[in-house]
């Protein structure tokens, strides 16, 4: 690599990192959409919204289909920060609609 | 003034864990995941040239739902493994009903962060390994004063217990960059209130393992008398703490990078 095209490799390395999270926004904000409709029927049924047995079998699906560079544990840290938040925005609306 | 006056290189535990003039490292992985993962690591230690190793066989975890470490199979896989390799085991004992189970398959017995303040399971420890070679791993509370600490290492001794390490793991501070703080300068108050040995657990403290080879050099420095670092043979995929754990290639390197500094302070890496 030279110095004449290391900052074009930066700024297309860049582009595609935004790129990716673009993706993941879009993908994050879809999920959230999903669980909030099980919110409701979890809420019409009258079952509780917390569910760590479940959230501990979505933990192992991912770290078992994760193939790295990113540390299975790490999977999970990060898909255990997901749940919450999502599970959060699920605990506010119900809290804004009482 | 000779400023190496304090240091105390020649405290020691009957049992051979802790010897003069000398600086322990115990290695492993987190937990026990198979008879191959195990295997696996405990041969890295081997030939690292360690031995002592680590192994969790009952995890504390946050969830009830989270692997829960694999109980008796995983002490038997321990102790299989380390006796053939001739290594010496060290496993986390958590409830007063599994301590005679623990200590047919492992040597001394991790009383963890979170049981540090646990009066009864430390009294059952004291009482069930004296008179024994097996001893104790004392860990410190991540919201324990030194003073608790020591007071905590009392309660097994005075139920019998000998043989007994204390071990800083690191607290719970403001600092997100790292998982705890490592307290540095609590093993050195600890060692200079007691004659009990003092190691260092950089991986735990840490959380992360680019720290753990600088944090073993200025453990050595701060007057420690060992390590107890994690160690997994593949740190992508470890079921527990894969970010901590130190790689198979930097394990093999770490008593030559540790050497000097032991050297400086008038002890032989083992």
């Amino acid at each position: 690599m030279t110095d004449f095209d290391t900052p074009q490799r930066v700024e297309e390395l860049r582009r595609r990192v935004n790129e990716v999270d673009d993706q993941l926004v879009r993908i994050l904000n879809e999920r959230a959409r999903i669980v909030q409709e099980l919110g409701k029927y979890k809420w019409e049924s009258g079952v509780a919204l917390f569910d760590p047995r479940r959230e501990e079998e979505i933990l192992r699906r991912v770290a078992k289909i994760n193939e790295g560079p990113i540390y299975d544990t790490s999977m999970r840290d990060i898909f255990e920060l997901i749940m919450h938040r999502i599970r959060d925005l699920e605990a506010e609306r119900r809290e804004f609609s009482n | 003034m000779d400023i190496t006056q304090d240091v105390k290189t020649d405290v020691k535990t009957a049992n051979g864990m802790i010897r003069p003039g000398t600086f322990r490292v115990v290695a492993g992985p987190c937990t026990v995941e198979s008879y191959d993962q195990f295997y696996a690591g405990a041969k890295a230690v081997k030939q690292a040239g360690f031995e002592y190793v680590r192994g969790g066989a009952f995890k504390p975890r946050t969830s009830p739902y989270s692997f829960q470490g694999l109980g008796e199979e995983g002490l038997k896989i321990m102790s299989e493994i380390s006796g053939e390799l001739g290594l010496k085991v060290v496993t986390e004992v958590m409830d007063p009903y599994d301590i005679e189970l623990v200590m047919e398959h492992a040597q001394i017995m991790q009383i963890g962060a979170r049981n540090m303040a646990n009066f009864p399971l430390l009294k059952r420890v004291g009482a069930a390994i004296a008179g024994t070679d097996h001893g104790v791993l004392l860990k410190r509370g991540l919201a324990a004063t030194v003073e608790e600490w020591i007071l905590a290492a009392e309660y097994v001794t005075s139920a019998g217990g000998d043989n007994v390490v204390l071990c800083e793991r690191g607290i719970r501070t403001f600092e997100p960059a790292t998982r705890f703080t490592l307290d540095l300068s609590a093993v050195i108050v600890a060692k200079r209130l007691t004659d009990l040995p003092v190691v260092v657990d950089p991986s735990h403290a840490a959380g992360r393992s680019d720290l753990v080879i600088p944090l073993s050099k200025a453990a050595v420095a701060a007057e420690a008398d060992g390590l107890i670092v994690e160690s997994h043979h593949d740190p992508q995929e470890a079921l527990c703490d894969g970010e901590q754990a130190l790689p198979i290639e930097a394990l093999m390197g770490l008593k030559d990078i540790l050497t000097p500094f032991a050297t400086a302070m008038g002890r032989e890496v083992i």
